[in-house]
């Protein structure tokens, strides 16, 4: 290992040399790393000075073993460490969140060894956030936005490969005042573009010059998403703010979720139970459950269950089935129908109804329980089609940030509250079907409640 | 099956999960009321159902296009939901082509070279059926369009195949009914079924004896909505102005109100060794559906053309002149055919009349035996429905026939129609007999009167000559158009 104490190279001594490139530091300084041992490191995986940054970068976007380092954690060590690698063409050297040192969770075979793979299983705490503006629509859209971040945040913006005077193509990395995890990371950074998004109100600008006037990849929230550094003669600027107050913006995003309503007698919780809440949104966020080869398993452990199985574990499987649909998985009600009427001497579909509106998100049944029964009962679960083709990484990742950010919009947006001794039935229904209106799922048809069904 | 759906109280909990978080006040700690997420109960969610608000806000619904609607003042309504005609839903995101209108006009006349129609109003009626349904989403008429009523000579003539091209074109969700002898369920209810799942094709496919749909005649008499009632379904209210009804048959008895609305559509079917034209795609339903945009293109650009000239109609012999009279300007106008109701009236005569239906039945026959230039008494044509099971009208148990009751029947019914409009008849000055011709479909039918020297057997006259008078039916057909 000779200097390396750890698997982070530590930029710092070579901040001052701008010539610096990818293959130096691999040829100095990582030529033993795959027998870097894990009892190298402490419990959190990290040894060094916690105010650097600590990142992996890849040379190109076939490299899915990129390297581990460590730069200072301000404005200006960012701003070399960018100036320092950039790529020569567009494709070229990417920088993605810290990496851990394992084996290769998907295939194993064909990734042998320990590496630090560029992988979602080995993805750890990160201390910035990037915006990649896939879509401004001028220089002076731009300028604002760059001006906006400017006298906020500590970090740095550099125009992408795609960039020209006409359509501005950007990215913004903003340094964090601490770590975070992938979730946290993530809902910092849809708070913050909703910060820029009011900035610069992009509602009018969407509204006169379409969705492109301000387009925001998602992708980029995600920790183990490539960002590509800036090409040779690409504009790079530094941010002169100060790095992001974790916290505080965390509390905001779980403010704007939890703000009490308009009900005569709520409260805010978001004021008193912030942590705990924040674990719930969390919860829920991370396990969303639409991606198809999540339901395809889902519905495999299912299947793999007798459902002639004692009550209990029955009715562990219709929360598990309640939760599920809670996440994303459409058919789960269905599902749970089809499932118990296999066992036509219990199937009661009265009594599976009743248990289904039942279920409490906070009682400790999840869908995860229905994996926990297939495998008592041994259900091996089949490999899901995975696959490292970048662009099929790419892909999976942007329709799962998708698939959160609907979430979040969802939290955030309505909160359809029933009826109870505290609001009485003709203002809850006033309210919830004021919400259910504006979405044109719903429809009144010769007084008759119906959705259109494909 | 794209179709509408009514919200079970299970359905609708689930649904509002999908709208947001659901949250009940509770009492918390120290007596303080909070809010706190909990999941809406299948009594809560009925109970919201049955709220005021829930017909109150939720936008009402109409019509559910899978095509982009053309408006009455030439608009295109897009994918998305509009305020339009009590509610007008497009589902799918597609651009209509522009179609140059004589272009148009040739190429769904061209869809139609291998139909035999019995007369040119038979094909201008065609060429109006493609068009009309265009007009009906759009909202155009304030009552359903006039059936298309399908009617062929023979079995595989291509009635029913005509109807499915019209569907490939606009590819609308439909219902295909076949009408039931019997068993559980009406006639009415199936339609009712079709127009609560938001159907804008119904066909009664093959209908044999009597079409007597209660249902049907007020929804094409009665401007409006009308309550539709079907077990296990709650009860709405619809108009069914969008929907476009087809109906086939070989030969159908319809009540007179019903006669008088629908659009009778005649064809023959084609001689043997025939050669139908060849698609590139295969068949003519499989051409129409791989180019459905294209000929969807067509009938928006003809439609254009009529709004373009500021909707004008021309008027035709029919009871529902506001949907016949823009079709006929558009027929005769752009298609550059005759009137639009020209041979209807006997078309329609003939449905609405059992007698002329049957002998209709009977003419067909005759024709597919092929004993054209025969002559047949009442007695022999009772025979021949007999032999052939064809249920002479006005005897209605038909099992205990009696040979005496099917001749007086058989008998009676020929005097009816001959009798009947759009007869011609010659009577011969001497003897005072009278000859009568009557057309259906294509077949000549006439009637010669012979007196028939017979000696008297029997009685106050017995041995005497006289000259009894024979009536004697022929069976030709018609010139082709």
């Amino acid at each position: 290992m000779g200097a390396m104490q750890n698997e982070f190279v530590n930029l710092g001594d070579h901040h001052q040399a701008p010539d610096l490139v990818l293959e130096e530091w691999i040829s100095e300084e990582f030529e033993d790393l795959d027998d870097a041992a894990n009892d190298d490191f402490d419990d959190e995986g990290y040894v060094e000075n916690d105010a650097d940054i600590r990142l992996s970068i890849g040379k190109d976007k076939y490299d899915n073993k990129p390297l581990q380092v460590s730069i200072i954690g301000t404005t200006e060590g960012l701003f070399k460490f960018f100036n320092a690698n950039r790529g020569t063409k567009k494709g070229e050297t990417y920088i993605c969140g810290p990496m851990q040192l394992m084996v290769h969770a998907k295939h194993p075979e064909k990734y042998p060894g320990q590496h630090f793979f560029r992988q979602k299983a080995g993805i750890r705490a990160c201390k910035l956030v990037i915006f990649d503006f896939d879509g401004i629509l001028n220089a002076g859209v731009a300028h604002l936005i760059l001006t906006y971040l400017s006298l906020r945040y500590a970090g740095i913006w550099y125009h992408t490969a795609s960039h020209t005077p006409e359509r501005p193509r950007a990215r913004a990395c903003l340094i964090l005042d601490r770590y975070v995890t992938a979730v946290e990371q993530l809902i910092l950074s849809l708070v913050i573009q909703h910060d820029i998004e009011l900035a610069v109100d992009a509602a009018t600008l969407r509204q006169a010059h379409g969705e492109k006037a301000l387009k925001f990849d998602d992708a980029v929230y995600l920790p183990y998403q490539p960002v590509y550094l800036p090409l040779k003669d690409a504009v790079l600027e530094r941010l002169e703010g100060e790095p992001v107050a974790v916290d505080a913006t965390l509390a905001r995003a779980t403010a704007a979720i939890l703000t009490a309503t308009k009900a005569p007698h709520a409260t805010s919780q978001g004021d008193t139970s912030l942590p705990g809440d924040l674990h719930t949104l969390v919860d829920n966020l991370y396990g969303d459950m639409s991606h198809p080869a999540t339901v395809h398993q889902l519905y495999e452990a299912l299947n793999h269950l007798d459902p002639g199985m004692d009550r209990d574990s029955w009715r562990t499987v219709i929360f598990g089935l309640t939760d599920a649909q809670r996440r994303g998985v459409s058919d789960a009600y269905q599902w749970a129908h089809n499932w118990s009427r296999r066992c036509p001497e219990k199937y009661d579909a009265r009594d599976l109804d009743r248990i289904w509106s039942d279920y409490d998100p906070n009682g400790g049944i999840h869908a995860e329980s229905i994996f926990w029964l297939a495998k008592q009962q041994g259900w091996v679960p089949s490999e899901p089609a995975g696959t490292d083709d970048p662009e099929e990484v790419a892909r999976e990742a942007r329709a799962r940030a998708g698939a959160i950010r609907s979430q979040l919009d969802r939290l955030s947006g309505a909160k359809l509250i029933l009826p109870s001794d505290y609001y009485d039935h003709g203002e809850a229904s006033r309210n919830i079907f004021a919400v259910i209106a504006k979405s044109h799922t719903l429809f009144n048809r010769g007084g008759v409640v119906v959705e259109w069904t494909s | 099956m794209d179709k509408l759906t009514e919200i079970t109280a299970e359905k609708f909990v689930s649904r509002l999960d999908e709208h947001g978080i659901t949250m009940q006040h509770q009492r918390g700690a120290n007596g303080t009321v909070v809010l706190a997420e909990k999941r809406c109960s299948v009594t809560t969610a009925k109970v919201l159902l049955s709220s005021r608000a829930a017909v109150e806000l939720l936008p009402p619904l109409a019509v559910v296009s899978a095509n982009p609607v053309l408006t009455p003042d030439g608009e295109i309504l897009e994918h998305g939901y509009h305020d339009y005609q009590g509610g007008t839903l497009v589902t799918a995101d597609i651009v209509i082509p522009d179609v140059p209108v004589a272009e148009a006009v040739s190429s769904i006349k061209g869809l139609h070279v291998d139909f035999n129609f019995v007369s040119p109003g038979d094909a201008a009626r065609a060429f109006a059926a493609v068009i009309s349904p265009g007009m009906a989403v759009g909202g155009m008429f304030p009552y359903p369009p006039a059936p298309d009523y399908a009617e062929a000579n023979e079995s595989q003539a291509g009635k029913g195949f005509r109807h499915e091209m019209i569907r490939a074109i606009y590819a609308l969700p439909y219902k295909m009914i076949a009408k039931r002898i019997g068993g559980v369920g009406s006639l009415d209810e199936d339609i009712g079924t079709a127009l609560l799942d938001g159907c804008l094709f119904v066909t009664i496919d093959n209908v044999r004896g009597c079409l007597n749909s209660s249902f049907l005649e007020s929804a094409l008499t009665n401007p409006g909505k009308h309550n539709v009632r079907v077990p296990h379904r709650p009860a709405a209210d619809v108009d069914p102005k969008p929907v476009s009804f087809q109906i086939s048959s070989n030969g159908l008895e319809a009540t007179p109100d019903l006669a008088n609305r629908v659009s009778v559509i005649r064809i023959i079917k084609q001689p043997p060794g025939y050669k139908y034209k060849t698609w590139p795609e295969g068949s003519l339903i499989q051409h129409v559906r791989a180019n459905r945009l294209y000929y969807l293109g067509c009938v928006y650009s003809i439609i254009r053309a009529w709004i373009a000239q500021g909707k004008p109609s021309i008027p035709c012999q029919h009871d529902r002149q506001l949907w016949a009279g823009p079709l006929n300007w558009i027929v005769q106008t752009l298609f550059g055919t005759g009137d639009l109701m020209s041979g209807h009236e006997a078309a329609k005569r003939q449905m609405g009349d059992a007698g002329t239906s049957w002998l209709r039945q009977i003419a067909l026959h005759i024709q597919e035996d092929e004993r054209f230039g025969e002559v047949f008494t009442a007695c022999e044509l009772g025979e021949l429905a007999v032999e052939e099971n064809i249920r002479i009208p006005g005897i209605n148990d038909w099992a205990e026939r009696n040979p005496l009751q099917v001749a007086r029947r058989v008998g009676a019914i020929l005097k009816q129609v001959f009798q009947g409009a759009g007869v011609t008849t010659h009577r011969d000055p001497l003897d005072g007999t009278e000859d009568a011709l009557v057309l259906i479909d294509r077949i000549r039918i006439g009637r010669v009167s012979m007196k028939e020297r017979t000696t008297v057997a029997s009685g106050a006259h017995a041995g005497k000559v006289v000259a009894k008078p024979t009536l004697l039916y022929s069976f030709a057909p018609a010139t082709p158009f």
